[in-house]
């Protein structure tokens, strides 16, 4: 028991702040991302004995820390998320802006997003998660997560330079 | 952090995945951990087949000291059993005949045999339901079955044992 924890707490300290970071970015409250983050190491202890690949394990934890998040909404507000469907993009490229912009500034316009599509952006666009990989780790099918990430990247270009929108 | 910040990034990836949390979360995880049990999952099993192989030992250790008389009538040997068998009515029968037949021979050992042998016998038979108990709750577990199947033919190995032996201490 006590090796174990002792191998789990560099665990902790390894993968804390991606896991907070996540947390943080989908909740967009930092005491709701502390509890997430508790929440996800303490369902990774459990299921510690059965986990075998240990180099997925950040993969394993981000999971974890977003059905940890997920089922905290779903139990907060029991309101479905309409979503709209809008044209997919044709190509999937990386996101670029064609000012740079300060962290903090492209970090609140994040946060400003509407949830769906800011749940896809986070995971797709900073986790670089596949879309496959996000639309299961959300629950969502993959035409749904591409054209939320569609979406996010054209509000997000709206306000961080309106000139390129235009 | 501060000049993290200030940074200046044109794309998502550029962000920093990472963000320290305000606090050093360990200490309240590390708490919860103690406080809890071992994961629930394996600890039982493991406890289960601690049981039922001890008293199996047991028993075979009491055993050893008496001679064991050749087996003409085992009612159900332990290569009769399978698991389709263990819900049999008819296996269920044999065994609790088995299991009185026992009960009465340990009866006429001295008290600090009887006391013994009474004791690994009842430790088998709550081994044996403690499994069933659990695949009730889940009854497609590969590993609970297989446990299941193993307690029970030591179940009836022992008993059988102690039935056809001699009772010269």
């Amino acid at each position: 028991m006590a090796a174990s924890l002792t191998a789990f707490e560099s665990i902790y300290r390894e993968h804390s702040p991606t896991v907070f970071g996540l947390c943080r970015r989908l909740t967009r409250d930092p005491a709701a991302a502390e509890d997430a983050t508790q929440e996800t190491f303490l369902r990774a202890w459990r299921a510690f004995a059965q986990f075998e690949s240990r180099s997925a394990v950040a993969t394993w934890l981000h999971r974890i820390a977003v059905n940890v998040v997920m089922e905290t909404r779903r139990r907060k507000s029991a309101q479905m998320l309409i979503f709209v469907a809008e044209p997919l993009p044709e190509r999937d490229g990386e996101w670029v802006l064609d000012t740079p912009v300060e962290v903090a500034e492209l970090e609140a316009a994040v946060l400003a997003l509407p949830q769906g599509a800011r749940d896809v952006l986070v995971l797709s666009g900073i986790y670089e998660y596949s879309h496959e990989e996000t639309a299961a780790m959300l629950g969502i099918a993959v035409g749904t997560c591409k054209a939320q990430l569609h979406r996010a990247r054209r509000l997000l270009t709206n306000k961080l330079s309106p000139e390129a929108a235009a | 952090m501060k000049t993290e910040h200030m940074q200046r990034v044109r794309s998502l990836a550029e962000l920093p995945r990472g963000i320290e949390p305000p606090r050093d979360q360990w200490p309240a995880i590390a708490a919860q951990i103690t406080g809890e049990q071992r994961p629930p999952a394996t600890q039982p099993r493991w406890q289960w087949a601690l049981a039922a192989g001890l008293a199996a030992l047991t028993i075979g250790v009491l055993l050893g000291r008496v001679s064991v008389a050749p087996q003409p009538e085992m009612t159900a040997s332990s290569a009769d059993i399978s698991r389709g068998a263990l819900f049999d009515a008819k296996f269920v029968a044999q065994r609790n005949q088995l299991r009185t037949s026992v009960l009465q021979k340990v009866e006429a050992l001295p008290p600090a045999e009887r006391e013994k042998l009474l004791h690994s016998v009842t430790a088998l038979r709550r081994a044996v339901e403690d499994i069933q108990s659990a695949l009730g709750k889940d009854p497609g577990n590969a590993l609970l079955q297989e446990l299941l199947v193993n307690a029970c033919q030591d179940e009836m190995t022992n008993l059988s044992d102690i039935r056809n032996s001699e009772t010269k201490l």
